[in-house]
């Protein structure tokens, strides 16, 4: 019978067909049913916390509460739109614009209705959900500065992830969405605050439930920082410095900005780290919008820029440090020269225009004779020099444990033949020696350098964090716990430097940092400007680097006043003798 | 034929089908009521296996005009149940729901075989059947419903040819309809019969059904994922599994073992059926027998191609194994007859007998 034929023929073509399917792909189509009915699901883990030395919690994590939801499974009549704006506090015409956009570009797409709920918002809005289909609250981990607004260029702040960043960080696990650190500490230890993510294998059915979940690794909480920084010194730089930018609001009628570094003089470490104006870091934490961070860049003194480590202008007369142990290296002169300041010297002035008559090397570094750097300059020459301020920290960065440091700029002749097309002219070098003309130095730069002299020419990296500690409270990492170089220089030429220093503070230039409980050693520094458009009235930078005490030197305090006008003495000066009279008067800040 | 080989290989058939059923859908609802109409059926078999088919010619013509009435009323607006947009449903009250186009194919079978039932079936009676089929083919083709109007087709198809009807008329009719097909379909339509295809291109739409069946046979493996542990069949991957994709839950949790021994089972039943239509002496009932082969041949054959990708997708329900009462009694209906025609067979005197009956000089 032919039909039967026809039907052992199909019979047989199943048969192998069964065979086919399910031995021969079997495992294709079993891994594609699995991919398509289990899918992974990753979970951020708590992100590591930051303390300061003293143990005191500066950033944490908080739950933050987001009402998401589909936006063509969630009831949008004029009723419910009105009180879904109400519950989330949000104007019911802009709600509804947003809704309509989403529903347009993809109403099958999570959509986050609203973010950064407050409490009783949270309150009304899962009744919301009890009600209404479609709607869910995600509870994320947003950024608490337990410690107060202070050092807020330093911590940093968090941010969703860019598509440029996720194309460098995907190897490292980054994913779509992630928040990862953009700024301060949070950028540049993301690596170590963020652990390493939860993965769940979730079974879902066909409608989207989820079927069963089985967690595959759970998510490894992130390292811990320690700081060095010294919350409570923080503080009071902080207000420090404020007074003074207050004053010199007051006195100029103009916007400056400053910045202080306090080092330990022998490890680098940083115990404070301010730079004012400063921002507010908690819209970045939920989320900046655009009209807010337009409006903190238009804010006159750049809040945004941290100072410390970013602004970069000449240092004056506190390069004199460097030029004075550069010559005292190269035994142009030594700790008992005596030089003769006729007030000038070719055709550059002394800021003492009658001249400082004969003056020794300490009083030349106490009185910041400019007279005599212009002739150890001119004796030096410019490559001398430059090597040296080079091996001194100058002219690349410090290494200090933040994003975006500046390196600065260390002319040589070379430098300037290429950038700005001349040769190099015994003016330059002229310039060049009492840290004039083409050089700019960053504050923290300045405070190696002074740390340089301080401890006797260890070269420090300078670092915010002393310790990383998992979450097991292993040590992980210890930045700049080991100092960078040192200098092959006679101890005793750092004590000649060291005792101009004193001589400062003792009757020279800096004598309003003469604090009562430690002996202050300082150097100061006034640079000219010439009216700019930034700087219309051209008024003065100004300088303060200093360490204490004198005879066993711990402390670096530099201190730097943008646009101040004034001198280094009058304008810094003051603010680094609260700082110590704080860290070595009754208070006994220095432990 | 063996009556133990039918009704084992049928007990067989049946009980993968409700297990597949049971597993994919539950016990409360369908798992349950198609236990109520294996009973019912098992029992409507019984009944007809007593009769041979001869006996019960007369309601042929009441039968297929019963039928043709009701799926007439199905398509009145109002009597007829709509369910996923085709109106297929006769709701009897208490009776629970009847599908008339199931009850058709059986009336068809009957009135093709009164039809052809003549020595050598010329002109007139082919156009004759042709015209019965014509009749329930367009109201079910109303529905619409182009699985059964489909089986409808393969009935008179294969009748005819078993009956010798004129080939040339056959070919004919296989020819236009084939030719025809384009034009009358929908569009929709013609999307689903070829999207089998290329059921890739629309994974989440026509596809769907084909990618995620074949996906379901194929994590099965050699012995299965095991019953009630198919991750795609017991999570709704394949919609609706308990009806005319219940082979995919077959396939996913009784694994290659399962599908060989259903083909296998499947054979078994058809071989002893198609022994009883070749050897039944009488030619109505042999026509029945063919009818009823064909119509479980088919069913059976078209609706396994279709869940592996080998056919299009068209409503063509598993005999035996589909969750489904109308579908469920038919069949076993259809066997009894069947049974009844074999048994009324064996048990007449063989020829060797009457002609030793016949013959004074034999003894």
């Amino acid at each position: 019978m032919s039909l039967a034929g026809l039907g052992t023929l199909v019979m047989g073509i199943l048969a192998g067909r069964f065979y086919q399917l399910q031995v021969l792909k079997h495992h294709e189509l079993l891994h594609k049913a699995q991919s398509n009915s289990v899918f992974t699901e990753y979970k951020t883990a708590p992100r590591g916390r930051i303390w300061d030395r003293q143990g005191k919690l500066l950033v944490t994590n908080e739950p933050e509460f987001q009402l998401e939801g589909i936006p063509a499974e969630v009831p949008h009549d004029r009723k419910q739109l009105q009180i879904l704006a109400q519950t989330t506090g949000q104007a019911p015409h802009k709600l509804k614009a947003r809704i309509d956009k989403a529903l347009k570009n993809g109403p099958l797409e999570p959509f986050v209705f609203a973010r950064a709920l407050t409490t009783p918002q949270v309150v009304a809005t899962t009744k919301l959900i009890a009600q209404t289909k479609g709607l869910h609250l995600v509870i994320r981990e947003r950024r608490r500065f337990a410690g107060g607004l202070h050092a807020t260029h330093s911590l940093g702040y968090m941010g969703e992830i860019t598509a440029e960043e996720l194309k460098e960080l995907r190897p490292l696990g980054y994913m779509g969405l992630d928040r990862i650190g953009k700024e301060g500490l949070e950028r540049t230890y993301d690596r170590w605050l963020r652990g390493y993510k939860g993965v769940s294998r979730i079974s879902i059915d066909a409608l989207g439930r989820t079927a069963k979940t089985a967690e595959v690794r759970p998510p490894k909480p992130g390292c811990d920082l320690h700081l060095a920084l010294d919350w409570e010194l923080q503080k009071v730089a902080e207000a420090a410095l404020q007074e003074m930018l207050t004053q010199l609001k007051t006195e100029n009628q103009e916007f400056s900005g400053g910045s202080v570094v306090v080092m330990e003089a022998q490890t680098g470490a940083v115990r404070a780290l301010v730079s004012l104006p400063q921002y507010d870091p908690r819209p970045f934490a939920r989320g900046i919008t655009q009209k807010e961070y337009t409006h903190l860049l238009n804010q006159p003194g750049l809040p945004l820029l941290h100072r410390a480590v970013q602004t970069i202008a000449s240092p004056g007369s506190t390069f004199k440090l460097v030029t004075s142990s550069a010559a005292l290296s190269h035994g142009l002169c030594s700790a008992g020269s005596v030089f003769y300041c006729g007030g000038s010297y070719a055709g550059a002035n002394c800021f003492v225009t009658s001249g400082h008559g004969s003056i020794g090397f300490e009083g030349s570094l106490a009185h910041s004779c400019d007279v005599v750097y212009y002739m150890l300059g001119v004796k030096l020459g410019v490559e001398r020099l430059s090597a040296h301020s080079k091996a001194m920290g100058l002219g690349h960065s410090t290494g200090l444990d933040l994003p975006g440091e500046s390196e600065g700029i260390l002319p040589t002749a070379a430098w300037k033949w290429k950038n700005v097309g001349d040769k190099w002219y015994e003016g330059d070098t002229v310039n060049f020696s009492i840290g004039q003309g083409f050089l700019l130095v960053t504050p923290i730069q300045m405070a190696v350098v002074t740390a340089a002299v301080a401890n006797g020419g260890k070269i420090v990296q300078p670092h915010l964090v002393q310790q990383v500690v998992s979450y097991q409270g292993r040590v992980m990492a210890r930045p700049g716990f080991k100092p960078l170089r040192r200098l092959k220089l006679a101890g005793n030429l750092w004590a000649a430097v060291r005792q101009g220093m004193r001589g400062a503070v003792l009757y020279g230039t800096g004598g309003a940092a003469n604090s009562e409980y430690v002996h202050v050693a300082a150097k100061t520094g006034t640079v000219e400007n010439s009216p700019s458009s930034e700087n219309t009235h051209g008024r003065n930078h100004t300088w303060f680097v200093s360490f204490a005490p004198y005879e066993h030197p711990e402390i670096v305090v530099v201190v730097m006043c943008e646009k101040s006008g004034g001198y280094g003495g009058s304008r810094c000066a003051p603010v680094a003798r609260k700082i110590y009279d704080y860290l070595y008067g009754p208070t006994k800040g220095i432990r | 034929m063996s009556s133990r080989a039918v009704v084992c290989s049928l007990l067989g058939l049946i009980t993968i089908g409700w297990l597949a059923v049971w597993s994919s859908a539950g016990w409360a609802a369908e798992g349950s009521r198609q236990l109520t109409h294996i009973v019912i059926g098992l029992g409507l078999l019984g009944l007809c296996s007593q009769s041979r088919p001869l006996a019960i010619r007369w309601m042929a013509l009441p039968y297929y005009l019963a039928s043709a009435l009701a799926l007439l009323l199905v398509l009145l607006p109002g009597v007829g149940q709509t369910v996923n947009g085709s109106q297929r449903w006769l709701s009897l009250g208490p009776l629970g729901t009847w599908q008339p186009s199931e009850f058709a194919k059986l009336a068809l079978i009957l009135i093709l075989a009164r039809v052809y039932q003549g020595r050598s079936p010329g002109w007139g009676a082919f156009l004759t059947a042709g015209g019965c089929t014509a009749v329930l083919f367009g109201l079910i083709a109303k529905q619409p419903d182009l699985g059964t109007a489909l089986v409808l087709g393969a009935i008179f198809t294969g009748m005819s040819w078993v009956a010798g009807a004129p080939a040339l008329g056959l070919f004919a009719l296989l020819g236009g309809g084939a030719a025809l097909a384009p034009f009358v379909l929908h569009d929709y339509q013609k999307n689903r019969l070829l999207i089998f295809l290329h059921p890739e291109t629309d994974p989440r739409g026509l596809g769907y059904h084909i990618t995620q069946s074949q996906l379901a046979i194929g994590s099965g493996g050699w012995v299965g994922q095991g019953l009630g542990q198919g991750a795609l069949s017991q999570n709704g991957f394949v919609p609706e599994n308990w009806t005319d994709f219940v082979f995919s839950v077959i396939g996913e949790e009784l694994g290659l073992l399962g599908a060989w021994g259903l083909l296998a089972l499947g054979a078994l039943l058809a071989i002893q059926l198609l022994r009883v239509s070749w050897s039944c002496r009488d030619r109505y009932e042999s026509l029945v027998c063919s009818g009823v082969c064909t119509l479980l041949g088919f069913q059976g054959l078209v609706n396994l191609c279709m869940t592996v990708g080998l056919a299009p997708v068209v409503g063509i329900p598993l005999p035996f194994c589909t969750y489904g009462g109308s579908a469920m009694l038919i069949n076993l209906v259809g066997v009894g007859l069947i049974m009844g025609a074999a048994h009324a067979d064996n048990t007449a005197p063989k020829l060797q007998e009457l002609l030793k009956k016949t013959d004074p000089e034999a003894d």
